[in-house]
Formats: structure tokens, C-alpha cells, sequence
């Protein structure tokens, strides 16, 4: 069973990162009425475990709900009220196109893993706090605890990350994690961003670079090959002299993810696979505490 | 080692190309580097308007320029020629073409189409003498088509050559040998000649005397140089082998002796002698009737006489005993012999029916006349009797005994002396008539006959009118006896035709062809009187000179110890080298490519295709590409081969070595599997090329087996492997593919075929006839047609081929190129333009592949089928 070997492998990489963090708990929104039961004390009654507070007896309780030891220190019957607690949804999609699977050098890991393994590892992060995980467009519905995050490292490793499932079903308010290089079709990204945050949502954009894409280190003459069938290659005579220029544009391209971030407000994390991915958990963890 | 010569040498106008090729190595770039890059599209648009510089390493550029350069001096045809002759003087090219030049015609020929082709690459004329033919210069293919229809003469005298012109290069090509004292032509000498001779290894042998022992006969043999074996074969009349006995020529000897010991039933038929694997006529010794010990039977009474003297087959077997085997008994005894003479005394006189018989098969009855006789004529006589004997000189009579009178010119005994003291006192008499005129052989000085004789059935009785003893004269006890004796029995083996010659001189009857082959004489008369005959002319034609009813052999060498090597002194004498010079440029084309194909290696080396492989692979990948190359049909391909062949019907061809040929021979086989798959209910699932010598071959219902003059003789190997073949059933399709020249060579054999079918057990053969089963095993056809339709095919005769057979010919020979008119390929079309000697010739020649087909693996199957209509109607009248 390759597929479930390769889970493993990435359950168990991403579990390793995770492991020297507290529990994160995002921080939870108090929005639609529809959210099911979780651990977040809502600050007002509810279906929860928490003692919230005394209320007088009103007609329409029913008899079963009287506190029958507090009504007995007086005249008045009153009924206990407990916390409304709630878990937030966090949908995550790792952008699976043939440009991630690609590395620039074998020493380095593929984006597509790279990605993997932090969105997972927040996942892990996220789940070990009570919250409910699943993949965009492919999980039929959020689950928490272990065995909703074994099903999810399971799903993530044979997910072929299409941009389809960017349209799929998503709960409004809910919280995304987006992994991406953002190169496949880069200038409909905008758009396709502005659709998601117009559910409404709220997320962080995880963007994956390998060092190469913005060193562009090529020299002498090269053709340049998409990943991706049925693109024309690109012939240069002499690489060296197209890095300066490239560069800027890679740059610009950077730039641009960040200003679109910045009008749907999201977050951006930006990783270079030859970096350790411990900080770009962290930051990941910083943007999801924050992001209220 | 000689030079180089280039057939071509304006292609090396070529090598001017290579600074070109130079420059544009040097310019176009080296390919691209691949790289996959997933920001191509922000990557696009991004300009770099130079060019990466030329990387072609050194090597690589030396190596592709080397490469171009070798194709190029491939295509200018370079030759190595075999000597430093001067090939810009102009040739004359002198061929001896004596009788004696016949053993070593074909190499001599061979040797001269080289030397004139090489006045035809250095386009000059040449000028061609063969034997006394005029010096005059002609074109070089001129020349080589004079050479194709050249023929040794059929006698040994040296040719007169003409006088050479000067200032050319002459060459004389000859056997070495020469009878007599004849020195070089003077011509020669005057124009300085070479001397081109074969090497010693196929000398020339020639006969000597042939002189009969105890138990068979010896036959001397004359050899030019020691040093040497041959076999020697005596033959039948036929062309069977009888005997045959190893000579060894001992270093320094020029003469060995061939013992040969046979039977005296086999050795009278011995009709001539020749060296095996020759066939020249200077190496052929031709018996005539004078040969060999006739068995004789006497008849004579039973008892044994006390008195020998005064019985009658005691002259008579002293007379013969010199020169015949003589059996004595009674005609019971004799008979079972099969003598090929009868002597039958006046005593034993008798008209029993098996001496009748006898007579009639073919025996001669030696009769002598007596009491016995003159009293009762039997029927047994060859003119009628009168009853009663003449007595010529008794006491009482006025005449006295008669003497013979010179032996007439038709008679056997022509040219024997008749000494004065013979006497005839006493014999019968024959009524006089113009038949016994015309049967007399010997007449007394008074004209009555004393001998005569005639044919009865296939027979002869010969009747002596006096005694054989010397009762009724005294030729009994006189030498004379023994000649005539000795003149009647030749005629035991002679035919008995009755001529009317009556001129004294010998006339031509079958002559001797220079290679061996008795043929029909030319057409006027060549004949040579008797006492020519005893020391012939040189130019005097060999073969059998026939007088009346005897056969006298001139044979082609008369004067065999004066064989000797040719005088060269003062001229240089070189041996032929045998070799064509050898051309080059197949073996450059080949490397030339090699160097291509290595070229493609290392671009994709350079390309870094073929870095990804990790270097043992890359190894791996050399070894197979080399292991491709080089790979040989093993042992394993030949058991593939012998399987398939049992286990589906294949046709199959013998590889001749020659790729045009062999290429030609599959296409027409394929051709043919397919027209008889579309026709027939053979259906051959492939075609296999085999060597004679392969495994399996009697899987294979026949062989085609293209024939060229050049085909060389096959090993012991392959002959076995061929006559095991024959004797499996299978049939030979022997095709020399040379119609055209055929009637060139002029009768002579085909060298190449005849090379090949020696020692192959293939039976008599014979034109094919007009109801032969292979004019109707599928088509009804009476010509054969391939790229010709006028060549004859000969198969086995009937007789050969009953037995195991089945009545398949082992041998289908022809000279029609049959597979030219087969081959067709499927996106060609036909190969082969044919000669269109017949109408829808192409059609005719598949049909003919199909009955050939048909007919070695139906064998007789259609042979029954003849009388089909006949006993149908047979059953028709038996229904009523």
C-alpha cells in the first residue's frame, strides 16, 4: 500500500514538527449559529460542560433541566445554565500542479512535500487543540481528534491538490490555509483569492519557493521546459544574462501575492525549501493565533 | 603489394568541401541544454540576444572531418593492384591454344580477362592473339567478348604466331608444356613476351603405352615435372567409372604407371582412359578395338585326346592364346561364359538353338569348315555351301593347290601380307552370287572364297572353308593365322554395321573435342590412309577413324615422351596470381559508417542524453550496439532453421556467396511460395538460403541453385552432404542463368556446372521430353521459360530415377535464369527485365515454378494420370 506508506511517512514528519509546540487553539469567531459543538467557550449559554450561570425557571424549560440543589436553598426554582462551546473549522488546500513537484537539486525536498508536511503539521497543531481539520473540496466534512487527523495525513497523501478544489464546499467564516507557489496560471490567483475571501473567510497563503526559482542560478544556453505539458519551451541563448532581469520579476510576482493577501485579509507565510521548516511553522502558528 | 588506383578520381573534388563543413561545425551551435523551470511563464519574454559561442570540442570537429574525408576517398573506387605492371603500356596478350592448353583453359581465360580488364580501366586497346589469329589492336571489350567464345584447338601442334608489334607490353599465356622439340614462336622471343603460367598444381598429364598383364592391363602416364598424384579412371563406352587407380609422379619422375586390374568380362569394355578431374583430350587416352583381351570360347569334344596334334581346336588355341582368354568345353560350359568369340571346329559343328540365340545377341561364331560340314550345311553359314568339298591338287587332279590372293581393301585382313607357300588344297565351296561377293573376306588366287562372313541378328558368323587344323591347308600352321585370328576378334565389340567403303584410308568417325568429349565429326570428310596412321601428322585431328568395320582410336597425343616444359630461357616467366585487384571501397564505406555510428554516440554524449544512463549502463549499451554489429548466425539460428523447415513446408536456395545472386534466388523464392500459396494447395510458409553442406537439408523439397562460371567445386563435405540429399529423394535445380552465352562456349561444358555436378550421383540425363510429367503436373506447358524460354532442360531419364524416386529427377538443369522471372518484389515489382522470347513469358515462368513445385513433391503422381482416359473408357465399354 504505497499510498498508506506514504502517509505515514508524512504523518510522521509532520507530527515530529509539531511536537515541541503547545496546543494551538485558534482563536475562535463567534459566528453562525450552525457550528457544531466544540471546545471554545462561547461567553454565552449553550450546550457545553462549563457552568455558565443560575437562571430562573421559565415555562418553556423543561422540568428535567430544574437544579434542584440550588432551588432548594430558597423559594424560586432555578434552572443551571452551562457555557456554549464551539470548534472552528480550518480548511486546507496544498496545491498539488506539476510545478510543485519539482526540485532544483535532489538535496532538496519537492515544494509538494515541503508543503505537505507544514500544512499537516498544523493541521496536527491545530487538531491536538480541538479543532476540526479538512481538505478543501475533497473532505466530506471537518473531523477532529486522531482519527480525523489520520484520515486527513491519508486524503493529503494520495490529494492530487486541484485548483478545482478551490471551489469547493466551504462553510462561511471559515479559516483556509492555502500552500501554494502561486505559479500555475498566476495571473488568475488574484481572482481566484478574491473569490474565496468574498465566502467570507479568512486564512493565511503559504507560498512555497525553491531557492532556484528566485536565484535563477542557469548559465550558457538552455531551453527552458514547463513542467506542464503543452507549453512551448523557452530557448535562451545565454542564461547568465537573463538572471537580473528575472529576478525582478520574480520578485514582482512576490509583491503581487502580498498586496492581494493584503486586500482580502490574509496572511502571508513565504518558505524556501532549502530553509528548515521549523520557522515557517512558527510563523504559521503566529498567523493563525492572530488572525481573529 | 602493388599501388593504388582510383576509378574515380574526380570525386576526390569533394575533399574541397571540408573547409565548408569545417565552418559549419564550427558555427552551429552545440544542442541546447534542457532544463525544466516552473516559472516559465514569468520566465517568458525575457530576452538574451547572444548566442551561447561554439563548443564542438576539438576532437569531436578532427573526428567528423576525418570521417567525411574517408567517405569520400571510398566513393573515388580505389583498387589495389596486385603488381607494379606499367598499365600505361599498351597490352598484347598472346594465348597458346593448343590442345595442350586444355586442363588449364579456364585459368588461362581467367588470367586473360584480368589482364585485358586492366587495359580497360586504363581504357586502351588491346591486342588479342589466340593461337594464329592476326595482330590487330581492338577495344578492351572488344577483346573480352573474343575471349568469352574462345576454344582450344583439338590438336597439340603449337599455333604459328603471327608477328607482334613493337613497343607494347606482351604477354604469352600457356600451360608450360609442349610436346616434341617446338621451341617458343620466334615472335615471342622478338617481342620480348612474359610468360604467364598456371601454378604447377594443375599441371599436365598425358598417356603413354598402355600394355595388358595377367590380370589387367598397365598404363604408362607422362608428366611435365615430379612431384605429384592423380587418380586415373578407366571408362566404359558410357562414361561409368569401371576402375580407377592412384599415380604418384615421385620428385624428378616424369613417368608413372597405373596398374589396373579387372576382369577380362570388364576389361574389354574399357573404352578409354582419362585423368580424374580433367577433361582435356591431352589427358584422355581413347581404346579402340585393338584393346584388350577378348574372352574367347573353343568348343571341343569332352574327352581329352591322346594325340593333341591331330585335333582341330589345338591350331586354333594355339593361334588365339597370344591375344585373347581362351575357355575350352563344350557349348554348355562355354556359353554361360558369355565369350565374346565363339570358336566352333568342324568336329563340334552344330546349329543348337542357344548358339543360334547366342549369335543373335550380339556374339560372333568363328566357324571352321570339314568333313562334317561339306557333307550336311546347317544354317549356320554366312553364304550358301555346295554340298561336297573341292579338292584342288590331288594326284589326280589338273590343279594345283591354290594360294591366297591379296586380302581386298573392305576385308579385316586388308594390309596382311599373303606369303606364296600358303596353300589351300582342300574347302568348301560357296555358290557364287553377288552376296557372297559382298561376304568374302579372303579369296584364293582363282576368286572362290576362303573366308566369309555376315551379320545375323545383332551377330556375326565368320566361316573359314578350310580346317582349323592343316588337313585341308596349311594357314593352320602358318603366322599368318594368327593375324587373321587376331583382326577377327576386335569385331566382337564393334558394330556390326555394314560399310561400303571401300577406299584403303581411315575416315573420321567420331571426333575428340579439345576437352575430352567425343562429338560428331566436322562436316567434311577427314580421313588418313594406313600408312599415315602409323606416325600421324601433328595437326592431324584426334579421335575414331573408322575403316569398314574396324576402329582404329588417334589419340590427341602421339608422342607422349617428348612432354616437356616450355624453353622460357631469356624471358621472364611469371605464375598467375589468381587474384582480381581487390577493391576498397566497400571496406572505407563501411568504416565510414562505423565512424557514423559512433558519431551518433558521442553527440548524445555530448548532448548529455546519454549522462543520465550511469556509466555501467552506458557500457552495457556499447556492448550491444557492438554485439549487434558483429553478430553471426550461431548454431542456435541453424536449429531454429532445421526446425522450422520440419515443421512447415520451406522452399530453399543454396547461398552462393554473392549477394546480388543470393538476393535475387530469395526474392524468387518468396515470389514463388506466393504464387503457389495463390494457386495451389502448396502452401510453403517460408525461404530459407542454405550452404550444400547445412543439416537438415532433405526438409527442403528441392534446391535452387544458381550456377556461375566462377562457382568453385565443392569440398568432400558438401558432396556427401549433397548425395546424401539426392539419395533422401531431393531434387537439384541447377540454373546457369546464361542462356545468351550459351551458344558462345560452343558445346563445351559449362565450367562452373561441371565443377559443381562432379562426383554428385545424378543419373543419366536427357533433354526433357515432350510427355515428361513435368509438362503437366499442374500446367499443361512445353517450355520452361525463365529470363530465356529457348534453353533446353535436361532432367534424369526414366531409368534413372525409378526406385526410391518415385520417378523425381535428382537433377533439374537449365540455363533459363529462372529466377530472374520469379522475383518480383511486392513495392518494386518485377526485378528482372526478361527477353520476352515467348509471349507472356513472366506468366509461363511462374507456371513453370508451380510444376516444378508440384512435381518434386508429387513425384509421379501426374504420370498416373495419363492413362486416366484410357481406363475410363475401359470401364465405359464394361458397363453394357
Amino acid at each position: 500500500m504505497p499510498v498508506a506508506t506514504d502517509a505515514h511517512h508524512l504523518r510522521s514528519d509532520a507530527d515530529r514538527l509539531a511536537s515541541g509546540y503547545p496546543a494551538l487553539l485558534a482563536e475562535a469567531e463567534r459566528v453562525a449559529a450552525m457550528v457544531a459543538a466544540g471546545v471554545h467557550g462561547r461567553r454565552r449559554p449553550g450546550q457545553g460542560e462549563t457552568f455558565w450561570q443560575y437562571r430562573p425557571y421559565d415555562v418553556s424549560d423543561p422540568a428535567n433541566r430544574i437544579d434542584w440543589r440550588r432551588s432548594a436553598r430558597g423559594d424560586s426554582v432555578f434552572v443551571r445554565d452551562t457555557e456554549w462551546e464551539a470548534a472552528n473549522s480550518v480548511y486546507i488546500w496544498r496545491d498539488g500542479s506539476a510545478g510543485m513537484d519539482w526540485r532544483s537539486s535532489p538535496k532538496l525536498p519537492t515544494k509538494r512535500d515541503r508543503a505537505s508536511v507544514l500544512t499537516l503539521a498544523v493541521a496536527s497543531l491545530l487538531m491536538r487543540g480541538g479543532e476540526r481539520c479538512a481538505l478543501l473540496g475533497e473532505s466530506e466534512r471537518p473531523r477532529a481528534g486522531r482519527v480525523g487527523y489520520e484520515r486527513l495525513a491519508m486524503r493529503m497523501a494520495s490529494s492530487d491538490g486541484a485548483l478545482q478544489s478551490l471551489s469547493g464546499k466551504l462553510p462561511a467564516h471559515a479559516k483556509l490555509l492555502i500552500a501554494s507557489d502561486f505559479l500555475t496560471d498566476a495571473e488568475h490567483w488574484q481572482a481566484r483569492l478574491a473569490a474565496l475571501a468574498a465566502r467570507p473567510s479568512t486564512g493565511v497563503l503559504l507560498h512555497i519557493i525553491d531557492p532556484a526559482e528566485e536565484s535563477f542560478p542557469y548559465k550558457g544556453r538552455v531551453e527552458i521546459r514547463s513542467p506542464v505539458g503543452k507549453v512551448l519551451p523557452y530557448l535562451l541563448g545565454r542564461a547568465e544574462r537573463a538572471q537580473e532581469e528575472y529576478r525582478a520579476r520574480f520578485a514582482a510576482h512576490c509583491e503581487r501575492i502580498d498586496e492581494t493577501a493584503r486586500h482580502i485579509g490574509y496572511t502571508v507565510v513565504r518558505h524556501r525549501t532549502d530553509q528548515p521548516a521549523g520557522p515557517a511553522l512558527t510563523a504559521l502558528y503566529q498567523a493563525f493565533e492572530g488572525s481573529a | 603489394m602493388g599501388g593504388l588506383t582510383l576509378l574515380a578520381p574526380l570525386t576526390l573534388l569533394g575533399l574541397l568541401a571540408l573547409p565548408l563543413i569545417w565552418w559549419i561545425l564550427r558555427i552551429s551551435p552545440p544542442k541546447p541544454k534542457q532544463q525544466i523551470f516552473p516559472p516559465l511563464p514569468i520566465l517568458r519574454g525575457v530576452e538574451t540576444d547572444e548566442e551561447t559561442p561554439n563548443a564542438t570540442p576539438w576532437w569531436l570537429l578532427i573526428f567528423r572531418i576525418l570521417m567525411v574525408a574517408l567517405a569520400v576517398f571510398a566513393l573515388s573506387l580505389p583498387l589495389i593492384v596486385k603488381d607494379n605492371d606499367d598499365a600505361s603500356t599498351p597490352l598484347t596478350l598472346v594465348i597458346d591454344d593448343s590442345a595442350l592448353s586444355a586442363p588449364v583453359w579456364d585459368d588461362l581465360l581467367d588470367e586473360a580477362r584480368r589482364q585485358v580488364r586492366a587495359a580497360r580501366r586504363a581504357n586502351q586497346d588491346v591486342v588479342l592473339v589466340i593461337g594464329d589469329d592476326t595482330a590487330e589492336a581492338v577495344p578492351a571489350s572488344e577483346a573480352l567478348n573474343r575471349l568469352r567464345s574462345a576454344q582450344p584447338r583439338a590438336v597439340t601442334s603449337p599455333a604459328t604466331v603471327p608477328d607482334l608489334p613493337g613497343g607494347r607490353r606482351t604477354i604469352y599465356l600457356s600451360s608450360g608444356a609442349t610436346l616434341g622439340d617446338a621451341d617458343l614462336p620466334d615472335a615471342l622471343r622478338d617481342a620480348d613476351a612474359t610468360l604467364v603460367l598456371p601454378d604447377s598444381a594443375t599441371d599436365v598429364i598425358v598417356p603413354g603405352d598402355v600394355r595388358e598383364t595377367a590380370d589387367g592391363f598397365e598404363a604408362d602416364w607422362h608428366a611435365v615435372s615430379g612431384g605429384r598424384g592423380a587418380t586415373i579412371q578407366a571408362l566404359n563406352g558410357r562414361g561409368e567409372v569401371l576402375a580407377a587407380h592412384e599415380i604418384v609422379f615421385a620428385p624428378g619422375q616424369t613417368l608413372a604407371t597405373a596398374s589396373i586390374s579387372l576382369p577380362p568380362q570388364l576389361r574389354s569394355r574399357v573404352a578409354r582412359l582419362k585423368v580424374a578431374g580433367s577433361r582435356a583430350s591431352v589427358s584422355t587416352l581413347l581404346l579402340d578395338d585393338s584393346f584388350g583381351r577378348p574372352l574367347v570360347g573353343v568348343l571341343a569334344p569332352a574327352s581329352g585326346t591322346s594325340s593333341p596334334l591331330l585335333s582341330e581346336d589345338f591350331y586354333a588355341e594355339q593361334a588365339l592364346a597370344p591375344n585373347a582368354d581362351l575357355f575350352i568345353g563344350d557349348a554348355e560350359d562355354v556359353l554361360s561364359l558369355n565369350p565374346s568369340v565363339l570358336v566352333m571346329p568342324d568336329i563340334m559343328s552344330s546349329d543348337a538353338p542357344e548358339i543360334v540365340d547366342y549369335i543373335e545377341s550380339g556374339g560372333v561364331l568363328v566357324r571352321f569348315a570339314g568333313p562334317q560340314l561339306a557333307k550336311a550345311p546347317d544354317e549356320l553359314v554366312p553364304v550358301e555351301l555346295r554340298t561336297g568339298g573341292r579338292s584342288i591338287g590331288g594326284a589326280l587332279a589338273w590343279e594345283t593347290p591354290q594360294r591366297l590372293a591379296p586380302f581386298p581393301a573392305e576385308s579385316p585382313f586388308a594390309g596382311l601380307e599373303t606369303p606364296a607357300d600358303i596353300t589351300v588344297s582342300k574347302q568348301v565351296m560357296a555358290r557364287p552370287g553377288a552376296e557372297t561377293d559382298a561376304r568374302t573376306w579372303a579369296r584364293l588366287e582363282d576368286g572362290s572364297p576362303v573366308v566369309t562372313a555376315s551379320v545375323r541378328g545383332d551377330g556375326r558368323i565368320v566361316l573359314f572353308h578350310v580346317t582349323a587344323g592343316p588337313e585341308w591347308s596349311n594357314i593352320a600352321i602358318s603366322g599368318l593365322y594368327v593375324e587373321m585370328l587376331k583382326r577377327i576378334l576386335p569385331l566382337a565389340k564393334s558394330r556390326p554395321t555394314v560399310t561400303s567403303a571401300s577406299s584403303g584410308e581411315w575416315v573420321l568417325d567420331r571426333q575428340l573435342g579439345p576437352f575430352g568429349q567425343l562429338r560428331a565429326p566436322p562436316p567434311q570428310v577427314i580421313s588418313i590412309d594406313d600408312a599415315e596412321l602409323a606416325s600421324p601428322p601433328a595437326d592431324q585431328f584426334p579421335g575414331l577413324y573408322r575403316q569398314g568395320t574396324r576402329t582404329v582410336a588417334l589419340n590427341a597425343v602421339r608422342a607422349p615422351e617428348t612432354l616437356r616444359a616450355i624453353d622460357a630461357r631469356g624471358l621472364d616467366t611469371i605464375q598467375m596470381s589468381g587474384r582480381d585487384p581487390r577493391s576498397l571501397a566497400g571496406t572505407l564505406l563501411g568504416l565510414a559508417l562505423a565512424l557514423l555510428a559512433l558519431d551518433m554516440v558521442l553527440s548524445a554524449l555530448l548532448s548529455g542524453k546519454l549522462s543520465r544512463l550511469r556509466p555501467s549502463r552506458a557500457l552495457s549499451t556499447a556492448a550491444v550496439l557492438f554485439i549487434a554489429f558483429t553478430a553471426v548466425p550461431s548454431a542456435e539460428a541453424q536449429d531454429t532453421r532445421v526446425q522450422d523447415a520440419a515443421l512447415g513446408l520451406h522452399l530453399a536456395y543454396i547461398e552462393t556467396g554473392d549477394a546480388r545472386t543470393d538476393g535475387l534466388s530469395d526474392t524468387a523464392l518468396i515470389s514463388l511460395a506466393d504464387q503457389l500459396t495463390r494457386r495451389t494447395t502448396i502452401e510453403p510458409v517460408g525461404v530459407h538460403g542454405v550452404s550444400p553442406d547445412d543439416a537438415g537439408l532433405e526438409l527442403y523439397p528441392f534446391l535452387y541453385w544458381p550456377i556461375r562460371t566462377d562457382t568453385p567445386a565443392l569440398t568432400e563435405a558438401e558432396r556427401t552432404s549433397i548425395n546424401r540429399y539426392i539419395a533422401a529423394g531431393g531434387t537439384l535445380v541447377l540454373d546457369t542463368a546464361d542462356e545468351e552465352e550459351r551458344a558462345l562456349r560452343g558445346g563445351a561444358p559449362h565450367p562452373g556446372l561441371a565443377r559443381v555436378t562432379d562426383g554428385l550421383n545424378i543419373g543419366r540425363l536427357a533433354k526433357i521430353h515432350e510427355d515428361h510429367v513435368m509438362t503437366k503436373s499442374f500446367y499443361l506447358m512445353q517450355v520452361f521459360p525463365g529470363r530465356w524460354a529457348n534453353g533446353p532442360v535436361f532432367v534424369e531419364t526414366t531409368g534413372a530415377t525409378s526406385g526410391g524416386r518415385d520417378g523425381v529427377s535428382a537433377a533439374i538443369i537449365g540455363s533459363n535464369g529462372w529466377a530472374a522471372a520469379w522475383a518480383r518484389d511486392e513495392t518494386v515489382g518485377t526485378l528482372v527485365e526478361l527477353s520476352n522470347d515467348i509471349p507472356r513469358q513472366r506468366e509461363m515462368a511462374s507456371r513453370f515454378g508451380v510444376n516444378l513445385a508440384m512435381y518434386t513433391l508429387s513425384g509421379n503422381y501426374k504420370a498416373d494420370q495419363v492413362h486416366a482416359a484410357e481406363l475410363v473408357e475401359r470401364l465405359g465399354r464394361q458397363v453394357p
